[in-house]
C-alpha cells in the first residue's frame, strides 16, 4: 500500500466483517487495507463472494465493519455519516428500485431533492442528465415500462444529480447489453474527466471490464485483498516481460534464434508457429517468433536487425496476459471456478 | 482513465470537501423539509394516476362496516351504536393507513431497492416516513369523508354535533397521534424481516379490540384503561363518540378534554420515540448487516 | 442417434392437468410441501404463536364485545359466534390462498414462469398451496373453539356428531377451494389491484354466510344470495354437527339431509366449473403477458 501522505479518497485501514450466521459465523472481509487516490477509479475484482459487495456497503455507509476503521475524504464513514452521504452516490447492477407509477423525470426529481439540490438547481440537473444519457424520448414513460437497461440508464443519471465527490459502482453492467455496458463505461469516465478529483469505486467480476476502465485494481478473494496494482503491474507479476509476437517471411539465413537472443534488451526467442496459407488458400508462409524483452524500447533493436537482415515483417503484436490469469496464478483457481465453489460452501 | 490529484492539490480538495458538507441547521431543516415534500409526491400522484385503489380502500372498511352493523342489529341495540360505528370505522381507516401505508413501507423499500437509495441519501429516514404519512393523508381523508357518507346513507345514521370545532379537534388530534405512533412502528417493521406482513395482521383485529373501535373500552376494564393510555385508537375514538353521538356520551370513560391531552402527549412522545427509533434501528440494521437484506 | 418412429414421446391432449392423475398428485404433494415450507418458516415462535393465536381470538373477543353492547350473551350466542368465527378462519385461508400463492409465485419469488414451463399444471401446485393454508388455519379454528369452550359454550350432548362431521367437513373445505381456485384464476389476469380482490371477496363472503349474524338481519334479496353459497351451509353443518344446535331462520330450519344435499349439489357444481375457470384464467393472462409481470411496477 502507498505510503502517501497525501489525503486519500478513501482510505481503509484493518477493515472486517463477521456476519452472524445459522451455521456459525461467516467472515466476509479479513483485514482490508486500501489506499484511493481521489479522482482515480479503483477497481475491486474477485469472484462472486469474495467479499466486493461487502466493502462497498462498508465504504458507502450501508454496513457497519466489524474491525478496523474507513474514511472518504477524511471522514469517518461510521461516525461521520451523514457527511459522507453529502458527498457520495452509488449505483448497483441490478437495480430494480424505483416507483412504477412515476416517469423518469418525476423519480430523478424526486431524488434531486433528496439529495439537497435547490428546485431550480435540481431540475436543471435532472434535465441536463436526461439529454446526457439519451433518454429524452422515455423522459415522461412511468418507470413500470422502462427496460432492463433504460431503468440502469436512470439509475447513473440519478447517481450524477449530486455531482458526487466518490461514485460507489456494485457490478453496474449486470444485465447489460454489449452496447449497454459500454455506453455506462463511456458515461463514467466522461464523468471523471468533468471535475479533477472525482473518484470511483467499481466493483465487477468482469476481468475485461476492469481491465479496461480502471487504474488500480484490488484483487480479493475470501475478504482478503490478494494484490493491488495497476493493470500492467498485476499483469507484470504473470509475466515480468513484455511478450511480442512478431511474424516475418522467413527467418533471414544469417541471423539464427540464437542470435536474436544476443539482440540489447532481449530475454527469449521462441518460434511459436509457422503459418501458411490463409483459410481462402490465398497467402505468403510467416514465421511467428515469440520475443521475451526486457523493455518495450528493445522492440525497435529487433525490428531493425530483422529488417536488416532481409526478413519482411509482416505482423507485430503485444502478447499480455489477460487478468483471469493473474487471478489464476494467484488464486489457484479461475473466477468461473471460484464461483462454482462459493455456490458450495 | 481518471488522473488523481495528490500533494497540495488533493489537500485542497479535501478542505473544500470538508467545507461542502458541513451544513448549517438551517440548511438542515429546509433539506428535511423538501425532502418531506419529495416523498409526500409519489403517493399523492400514484393516487391520482390509479384511482383504482379508492374502491378497494372503500369497500373492505364499508364491508367491515355492514358486518359489524348487522351484528349490532341482531342485538336489536339503539341506533346509536350504528352512528358510532360508522363513525369508527372513518377513523380505523387512519389507523389501517399508519400501519400498511407507513408502517409496512419501509419493510415494502427494502424489497424493491428503494430504502438502499434512501439511506444513501442525506436525507434521514424520519422525513420520509413522515413525507409518506403526508402524502396518503390526503387519499385517508377521501376515504373517512366516504365511508360516513355511505354509512349514513346505508344505514340512515344521525348525528347531533353540538361543537363542529371540538369534533374537529379530536379528529386532528387522533390523526396527528397515529401517525406519530406510525413513525415508530416504521422502525420496527424495519427489523422485522420476513414476519412484517403478519406483524401488520397482528396490529390490525388486536388494536381494534384494545381501541375500543366498536365497543367502549370500558367494556373491556383495566385492560380498557391501559389501552387508552398507549394506543391512540382508543381515547380518539372514546372522545369521537362523546362529541358525535351524544346519546353514547356516558360510555366514555374520561371526559373529552382529557383524552384531548392524552392525544397530544401521544404525538410528542411517539414522534420522539419514533425519530430516535428509526435512527437506532437503522445502526443495528447496519451492524448486524440486516438493514438491506431481503425478507424471504 | 435417430430417434425411431416407435420411441416417440406419446403427445396428451392439453386438459385441465396437463397430464396423468399421477402427475397430478405429485405436483399437488410437491406445491403442499413447499407451502408447509413457506407458511411455516416463521423467524420467531412467538409471531407463529401471536398470528395464530392472539388475532383469531382478537377477531373473537370484537364480535363478542360488540354484541355485548346489546346486553348479557347467553352461551347460545357465544356459540353461534365462536363456531361462525372459526370455520371462517379456514373459509378466508381457503378463499384467498391460491391467489396469494399465484402472485408470490409471479412477484415475490417470481417462480411462476418456470412452474409454467414445466409439464406441471399450475391448478393441482394451486390446490397443494390452499389445502396446506386452510390446514394451518384450521388450527386457529380450534383455538377458537376451545375459547368457546373456556367461555361455556356447551358442545353437543354426547359428543359431536362424527357422521355428519365427516360428511360435511370435506365437502365444505373442497367447495371453499374450489372458490379459492377460481378467485386464483380471475386475479392471476390483473396487473393492478389483484391483490386487494382475494380480501374483498372474503369480506363479501363474511359478510352473506351467517358466521357472526342470523341471515334474516340481511335485506331479503341478499338473504337469496347467501342460501346459494355451499359456504353458509357448511358452517351450518359445523353447528349442528359440533354444537348440536341450529341457526335461527331458513337456515335453521333445513333438515340436515336437505343440507348435506344442498351443500354436495353446491360443491360438485363448483368442482365442474372451476379447473375449467382457473385454467381459462392462466391462459387469459399468458395472453396478456401477466404470467410474469408485477403488480407493483
Amino acid at each position: 500500500m502507498s505510503g502517501s501522505t497525501s489525503p486519500a479518497a478513501v482510505q481503509a485501514t484493518g477493515i472486517g466483517r463477521v456476519f452472524n450466521a445459522k451455521g456459525g459465523p461467516v467472515t466476509a472481509l479479513d483485514g482490508i487495507d486500501l489506499r484511493i487516490e481521489p479522482g482515480e477509479l479503483f477497481g475491486v475484482l474477485g469472484p462472486n463472494g469474495a467479499g466486493k459487495s461487502t466493502l462497498i456497503k462498508i465504504l458507502s455507509t450501508l454496513l457497519l465493519p466489524s474491525t478496523g476503521s474507513a474514511s472518504i475524504f477524511g471522514l469517518d464513514v461510521v461516525t461521520e455519516t451523514a457527511r459522507v452521504r453529502r458527498i457520495m452516490n452509488l449505483v448497483a447492477g441490478g437495480d430494480f428500485s424505483g416507483y412504477g407509477l412515476l416517469t423518469v423525470r418525476e423519480q430523478l426529481a424526486m431524488f434531486a431533492q433528496f439529495y439537497g439540490l435547490p428546485y431550480r438547481e435540481g431540475m436543471a440537473k435532472v434535465d441536463a442528465q436526461i439529454a446526457s444519457f439519451g433518454i429524452e424520448e422515455i423522459r415522461d414513460r412511468k418507470i413500470s415500462a422502462l427496460s432492463t437497461g433504460q431503468r440502469q440508464k436512470l439509475n447513473f443519471a440519478r447517481s450524477f444529480l449530486n455531482d458526487p465527490w466518490i461514485l460507489f459502482l456494485d457490478e453496474p453492467t449486470i444485465g447489460l447489453d454489449v452496447s449497454a455496458a459500454r455506453d455506462v463505461r463511456d458515461r463514467v469516465r466522461a464523468f471523471q474527466a468533468e471535475q479533477p478529483g472525482r473518484t470511483v469505486l467499481l466493483t465487477t467480476h468482469y476481468m475485461a471490464e476492469a481491465d479496461e476502465m480502471c487504474d488500480r485494481i484490488a484483487i480479493v478473494d475470501h475478504g482478503r485483498i490478494l494484490a493491488q496494482g495497476t493493470p500492467t503491474e498485476l499483469k507484470r507479476m504473470v509475466q515480468k516481460d513484455a511478450l511480442f509476437v512478431v511474424g516475418i517471411d522467413v527467418l533471414p539465413a544469417s541471423m539464427s534464434l540464437d542470435s536474436l537472443r544476443g539482440l540489447p534488451g532481449v530475454v527469449s526467442v521462441a518460434a511459436r508457429d509457422t503459418d501458411g496459407s490463409d483459410a481462402s488458400g490465398v497467402g505468403s508462409p510467416m514465421l511467428r517468433l515469440a520475443i521475451g524483452l526486457k523493455e518495450d524500447a528493445a522492440l525497435g533493436g529487433v525490428i531493425s536487425a530483422l529488417a536488416a537482415g532481409g526478413a519482411h515483417l509482416q505482423e507485430i503484436s503485444k502478447s499480455e496476459p489477460t487478468l483471469e490469469e493473474v487471478f489464476v496464478q494467484l488464486v489457484g483457481r479461475g473466477i468461473s471456478e471460484s464461483d462454482e465453489v462459493s455456490d458450495g460452501e | 482513465m481518471g488522473s488523481s490529484v495528490v500533494g497540495a492539490e488533493a489537500t485542497a480538495l479535501i478542505s473544500r470537501i470538508h467545507e461542502e458538507t458541513s451544513w448549517s441547521l438551517g440548511r438542515r431543516f429546509r433539506h428535511a423539509f423538501v425532502s418531506v415534500v419529495a416523498r409526500a409526491y409519489p403517493r399523492v400522484i400514484g393516487a391520482a394516476r390509479e384511482p383504482s385503489w379508492l374502491f378497494f380502500d372503500l369497500v373492505f372498511p364499508i364491508l367491515g362496516m355492514c358486518s359489524i352493523v348487522f351484528l349490532l342489529r341482531s342485538r336489536g341495540v339503539d341506533e346509536a351504536w350504528i352512528a358510532s360505528t360508522i363513525l369508527a370505522t372513518a377513523l380505523l381507516s387512519f389507523w389501517i393507513s399508519v400501519v400498511w401505508m407507513m408502517g409496512a413501507q419501509f419493510h415494502w423499500e427494502r424489497d424493491s431497492g428503494n430504502l438502499l437509495l434512501y439511506i444513501t441519501a442525506p436525507v434521514g429516514l424520519g422525513a420520509i416516513a413522515l413525507g409518506m404519512a403526508i402524502g396518503g393523508a390526503l387519499g385517508v381523508v377521501i376515504r373517512a369523508v366516504i365511508i360516513t357518507v355511505a354509512g349514513v346513507l346505508l344505514f340512515g345514521a344521525k348525528y347531533q354535533v353540538a361543537d363542529p370545532f371540538l369534533l374537529a379537534l379530536v379528529i386532528f388530534a387522533g390523526v396527528a397521534a397515529m401517525y406519530s405512533l406510525g413513525v415508530c412502528l416504521s422502525s420496527i417493521f424495519l427489523i422485522s424481516g420476513r414476519e412484517a406482513d403478519h406483524l401488520g395482521s397482528l396490529l390490525n383485529e388486536p388494536m381494534q379490540l384494545l381501541g375500543g373501535v366498536y365497543a367502549p373500552v370500558r367494556s373491556m376494564g383495566t385492560v380498557g384503561v391501559v389501552a387508552l393510555g398507549i394506543l391512540p385508537l382508543a381515547p380518539a375514538i372514546d372522545a369521537l363518540r362523546q362529541v358525535a353521538v351524544p346519546q353514547l356520551a356516558a360510555t366514555g370513560i374520561l371526559p373529552v378534554g382529557v383524552e384531548l391531552l392524552i392525544l397530544l402527549v401521544m404525538t410528542i412522545v411517539f414522534g420522539v420515540i419514533g425519530r430516535l427509533l428509526l435512527a437506532h434501528i437503522e445502526r443495528i440494521g447496519r451492524s448486524g448487516g440486516k438493514l438491506l437484506a431481503r425478507a424471504d | 442417434m435417430p430417434i425411431s418412429a416407435g420411441s416417440a414421446p406419446e403427445v396428451r391432449p392439453f386438459g385441465p392437468l396437463r397430464g396423468s392423475a399421477a402427475d397430478a398428485a405429485r405436483s399437488l404433494v410437491a406445491s403442499a410441501r413447499l407451502a408447509w415450507a413457506i407458511e411455516g418458516n416463521w423467524a420467531e415462535p412467538i409471531y407463529l404463536a401471536a398470528f395464530l393465536i392472539v388475532r383469531p381470538l382478537a377477531f373473537l373477543g370484537l364480535f363478542l364485545t360488540v354484541l355485548s353492547i346489546g346486553g348479557t350473551l347467553n352461551v347460545a350466542t357465544i356459540g353461534f359466534v365462536v363456531m361462525g368465527q372459526a370455520v371462517f378462519q379456514i373459509v378466508s385461508a381457503a378463499l384467498e390462498g391460491p391467489t396469494h400463492a399465484l402472485l408470490d409465485d409471479r412477484e415475490r419469488y417470481r417462480t411462476i414462469r418456470y412452474i409454467f414451463a414445466t409439464p406441471s399444471s399450475l391448478l393441482p401446485v394451486s390446490i397443494g398451496r390452499s389445502l396446506v393454508k386452510a390446514s394451518i388455519a384450521g388450527f386457529s379454528a380450534l383455538i377458537v373453539i376451545g375459547a368457546g369452550v373456556l367461555l361455556g359454550v356447551p358442545m353437543r350432548a354426547g359428543g359431536p356428531d362424527l357422521l355428519l362431521l365427516m360428511a360435511v367437513l370435506p365437502l365444505g373445505l373442497l367447495s371453499v377451494v374450489g372458490l379459492g381456485i377460481v378467485l386464483g384464476g380471475v386475479c392471476v389476469q390483473l396487473r393492478n389491484d389483484a391483490w386487494a380482490y382475494p380480501q374483498a371477496v372474503s369480506s363479501t363472503v363474511f359478510l352473506l354466510c351467517g358466521a357472526i349474524f342470523p341471515l334474516e338481519v340481511l335485506p331479503g334479496p341478499v338473504q337469496g344470495i347467501s342460501a346459494a353459497l355451499p359456504i353458509t351451509w357448511w358452517i351450518e353443518g359445523l353447528r349442528r354437527a359440533l354444537l348440536g344446535t341450529t341457526s335461527p331462520g331458513i337456515l335453521g330450519s333445513m333438515p340436515t339431509k336437505e343440507l348435506l344435499l344442498i351443500l354436495a349439489a353446491g360443491t360438485v357444481i363448483i368442482w365442474l366449473l372451476s379447473p375449467r375457470l382457473f385454467v381459462a384464467g392462466i391462459d387469459r393472462a399468458r395472453e396478456k403477458g401477466y404470467l410474469d409481470r408485477n403488480t407493483a411496477s
